[in-house]
């Protein structure tokens, strides 16, 4: 039992107590607390764990990265759950259990980041997924949530058939479920057998699901408006954080880039969904809906970083830039939604446009936080969300793959048209002031720590940067 | 002693079955047994390879996709009465409450 069980066990046993005190007492209070201590005891012991050297038990693998990476998602988790009191509050019924799947949710997220076997990748994210349909079918009195909760399901049932599908194709040519026998006997081969490719195939149409890619794009939207708020954040955070870097270490591992069957497939992906993507995303009239669509085109744009790894065309003469970058651009964008999902969930609802009219002039610090929140989103300099462009950018010039630039550009033009129709309406002058009612300190503390963290970190990246570089190597 | 290959087109027609009626039944309740189709044709591909190689991963597999399978029908089921006491009916073309 190697000491990098540790925030996951922290987080295990939180699950226990938590359910031991759900049993004895029904309290929100108590829910919250234990929750919050659970989660700031494993982002501590993942703190002291980031340095230590890559270990391996056969179904977890352990290293810098993963634990940058799970250090990311526990921050996210934290400051959700810091804004998830008040929202709770304000709902009906039963709000204890929500904080058990949350728990549920993070621990099969941990896993999956750090999972190396077919077997821990698919429990994992089993766990997580299920976990998902509880906390998107959630709400009471809402009942579109149960609408948005059965669609979520057999999304996620499909997707995980193809996935299982997919193992089971690649076990029976290998005979193996470790990611890295597979992917040797697979690469040791002069040319990928058909019987493989065709698994790997599978596995991808099940990760596209889970990350909405788009040919597997359908009823997204509709989830992202249904869910309650948290769900939605976690749903688009958590969830494809964990997808997104099981897609990364599977294509690191094996040498699937030098079959042009997939890297025709991850292509025409990448492009279909930055266009798609944004296109969709151009006539909506729902916040919800404008941000599930953004986040199929944002992941198009970390879609090209995969088709870098193993190129042998390399400008900078840094083999891990394209990990810098991936790592940079997930968090930039990972840390510019959940600031939005925060301002949102203190907008008590207010998520169709026409409700946002004239937000500067009713509350002005979560309108004036929401506009960086949106420029950083469409990637305008001096946020975080132009840095992780720029790395992206970097990293395809430098290993020679051009052609997907022009699509980025094109999408990102079309892109800026809603994120400034947002920043637009909110700016259009009312009639009638209404009082609204005054945020509290936790409120304006939480939008004013979003503000400095989104231009800080875009204005001096360095510091940010130097820990992502000093983690790679 | 069945040859392997019968086995594994056996499991490919299950999950062909399964992703066909996920296709075209409306029903909630038939949708959730088509899934329970293709499971089953991935158990079977799963077994058939354990065999194939001789080891014992596969089988170990079976266990946890069972597990997921009764999970998944478990949480499922729950949602498809939640549904029905709102909408009276389980048909999926009527799940259109959520439109941008």
């Amino acid at each position: 039992m190697s000491l990098h069980f540790l925030p996951a066990m922290i987080i295990s046993i939180t699950i226990l107590i938590l359910l031991l005190a759900i049993a004895l007492k029904r309290a929100h209070n108590l829910a919250y607390v234990i929750t919050g201590l659970g989660l700031i005891g494993a982002f501590f012991s993942q703190c002291i764990l980031l340095y230590l050297p890559n270990s391996s038990d056969g179904l977890f693998a352990f290293s810098p990265v993963s634990s940058l990476l799970s250090l990311l998602m526990l921050s996210i988790l934290i400051f959700l759950w810091l804004q998830l009191y008040a929202w709770l509050a304000k709902q009906k019924g039963h709000k204890e259990e929500f904080y058990l799947l949350l728990l549920l949710v993070s621990l099969g997220a941990l896993g999956m980041i750090v999972s190396e076997h077919f077997a821990s990748f698919f429990l994992t994210l089993e766990l997580m997924s299920l976990s998902f349909v509880g906390l998107i079918a959630y709400s009471q009195d809402k009942p579109v949530s149960q609408e948005a909760g059965i669609k979520y399901l057999v999304l996620s049932a499909v997707a995980s058939a193809f996935i299982l599908m997919g193992i089971a194709i690649l076990y029976l040519q290998t005979g193996s479920l470790a990611f890295e026998q597979v992917t040797n006997e697979v690469s040791s081969s002069s040319s990928i057998p058909l019987l493989s490719t065709t698994g790997i195939i599978f596995i991808l149409i099940g990760l596209f699901f889970k990350l909405s890619m788009v040919p597997c794009h359908l009823w997204v939207a509709d989830i992202f408006q249904g869910a309650p708020l948290p769900s939605t954040a976690l749903l688009s955070t958590i969830s494809k954080l964990a997808s997104f870097v099981v897609l990364w270490k599977m294509f690191n591992l094996g040498g699937w880039q030098h079959d042009h069957i997939i890297l025709e497939i991850i292509g025409l992906v990448a492009v279909a969904s930055m266009l798609i993507g944004n296109l969709l995303a151009l006539l909506q009239n729902n916040i919800l809906r404008i941000l599930a669509f953004s986040s199929i085109s944002h992941f198009g744009y970390l879609l090209i970083l995969l088709l870098l790894f193993n190129q042998d065309a390399d400008l900078l003469e840094n083999a891990e830039f394209p990990l810098e970058a991936l790592i940079f651009y997930l968090s930039a964008y990972l840390i510019t939604l959940t600031g939005t999902f925060t301002v949102l969930m203190q907008l008590e609802g207010k998520t169709k446009l026409e409700q946002l009219t004239g937000l500067f002039w009713t509350r002005p610090l979560h309108a004036a936080s929401l506009s960086v929140l949106m420029l950083s989103l469409a990637g305008i300099p001096l946020t975080i969300g132009f840095m992780g462009k720029f790395y992206l950018v970097t990293a395809t010039i430098s290993n020679q793959v051009l052609w997907p630039l022009p699509f980025l550009v094109i999408a990102s033009v079309i892109g800026l048209f809603f994120y400034l129709r947002i920043i637009m309406v909110m700016l259009s002058s009312i009639n009638q002031v209404e009082r609204s009612s005054a945020s509290t300190t936790g409120e304006r503390a939480s939008l004013w720590f979003i503000i400095a963290v989104v231009m800080g970190l875009g204005t001096f990246p360095a510091f940010f940067a130097e820990i992502i570089k000093h983690t790679v190597r | 002693m069945i040859e392997t290959l019968w086995v594994i087109i056996l499991s490919f027609s299950l999950f062909a079955i399964g992703i066909f009626g996920l296709i075209s039944r409306r029903n909630l309740l038939f949708i959730l047994l088509s899934l329970e189709i293709m499971l089953n044709g991935i158990i079977l591909l799963f077994v058939a390879a354990s065999n194939l190689h001789g080891n014992n991963d596969g089988q170990i597999m079976y266990l946890l996709v069972l597990t997921l399978a009764a999970s998944e029908v478990a949480v499922g089921l729950a949602l498809v009465i939640q549904i029905y006491r709102q909408q009276q009916n389980l048909d999926v073309d009527t799940l259109t409450k959520l439109r941008g």
